[in-house]
């Protein structure tokens, strides 16, 4: 096998795992965090599509957005957001929760077939 | 709230545990100079602190993928120090300088990266005065758990060397390393670097990510309810990497034996 096959083969294994991000198509959809409560606390969302979360921390302290359903986890800042991206999922209901104060920081992500912006 | 921070702590701080019980199979602590020991002590507290510092702009670099790219780097970094440095064990010869600068090099990136989230915990419990008793007692509680369990680790791996079982622990050494650097794939999915495929099976009714073994299981060797396929693919890769590392010290030990002879 030539070298610039090889490399070609590499580049398009590569490409496979990679994220074709396009940004047109990517849907934003928001949560706020404010005394320790997520708002909304349900948050619905399209199935079958990869979409992005961003999360606003209106708190004094760091929180910690966490959810075993989504695989995700990454700190939020005090005054600052983070943007995350969720999908494409299945329908259901996708629990989450605040890590550091779990009994007031809960919501769901709520995955539909027919959801209407 | 107490019950919170031991959960945290066992979450972050265990890893932190089970790698210097590992690095004690392969680093005697007696042999290494008390400088050296202080030096690692000291650079990983700078390390802790100043990650914590600069956590929330690390987060705002590269469009706010900074803290998943940085920790990717520093995964990756751990990772081949801590394989190259274990590899002593198959040599089953003194462990080379060269290899144990390694180790301390991966020990201290690894307790940076796992204590300095603790900390960002830590600063937001500690802010509101009223939850103080309970974070002592559950830091208490917290360090009781790993502790009792990093004893029952240290005297496994020391037995396993003592009847010289160093396959074995090259073995538990593997399944760590590839479980901490398979998460490399969930923070790059996360900021879609890489892409999020679905679960490939759900062991959620044997296991719980969420429940205390979920987390054991998960710092002892990475467990997931539902990896994706992205997950498996890399954990693999990693288990490869060893037994190439095996194979490769197991000839050059065959060439050493037969020059001897």
């Amino acid at each position: 096998m030539t070298k610039l096959i090889r490399l070609r083969l590499m580049f398009a294994i590569f490409c496979l795992f990679v994220s074709h991000n396009s940004q047109a198509q990517t849907k934003e959809f928001y949560l706020t965090l404010e005394n320790h409560v997520f708002t909304p606390s349900e948050l619905k969302i399209p199935a079958n599509k990869k979409v992005k979360l961003i999360i606003f921390n209106k708190d004094k302290v760091a929180e910690e957005f966490d959810s075993f359903d989504l695989n995700r986890e990454k700190v939020l800042f005090p005054k600052r957001k983070i943007t995350i991206f969720i999908g494409p999922l299945k329908p259901g209901n996708y629990e989450y929760f605040g890590e550091y104060h779990p009994n007031s920081a809960r919501g769901v992500i709520i995955v539909e077939v027919n959801h209407v912006n | 709230m107490l019950i919170n921070t031991v959960i945290l702590f066992i979450k972050d701080l265990l890893p932190i545990f089970v790698l210097l019980c590992l690095v004690s199979t392969c680093i005697t602590p007696n042999r290494v100079p008390h400088k050296k020991l202080l030096y690692v002590c000291f650079s990983s507290v700078v390390g802790i602190f100043a990650t914590f510092y600069y956590l929330p702009m690390m987060g705002e670099l590269f469009d706010g993928m900074g803290i998943e790219v940085i920790k990717t780097l520093e995964l990756v970094l751990v990772y081949f120090c801590l394989l190259i440095g274990c590899s002593s064990l198959l040599s089953q010869k003194t462990i080379a300088v060269y290899q144990t600068n390694l180790i301390f090099v991966g020990l201290i990136i690894f307790t940076v990266i796992n204590a300095s989230e603790f900390i960002v915990f830590l600063d937001s419990y500690l802010a509101n005065s009223q939850s103080i008793r309970d974070v002592v007692a559950g830091l208490s509680i917290g360090l009781g758990i790993c502790l009792s369990f990093s004893a029952l680790l240290y005297f496994s791996l020391h037995w396993f060397i003592k009847k010289e079982f160093f396959i074995l622990l090259y073995v538990v050494w593997a399944l760590f390393l590839s479980g901490q650097i398979s998460q490399v794939v969930n923070l790059l999915q996360q900021v879609d670097i890489i892409k999020s495929s679905g679960a490939l099976w759900d062991s959620t009714k044997f296991v719980k990510d969420s429940s205390e073994y979920g987390h054991l299981l998960k710092t002892l060797f990475g467990y997931e309810a539902g990896p994706s396929l992205e997950f498996i693919m890399l954990y693999t890769v990693s288990l490869l990497l060893f037994i190439v590392t095996f194979f490769i010290k197991s000839s050059k030990k065959q060439h050493y034996d037969i020059d001897k002879v």
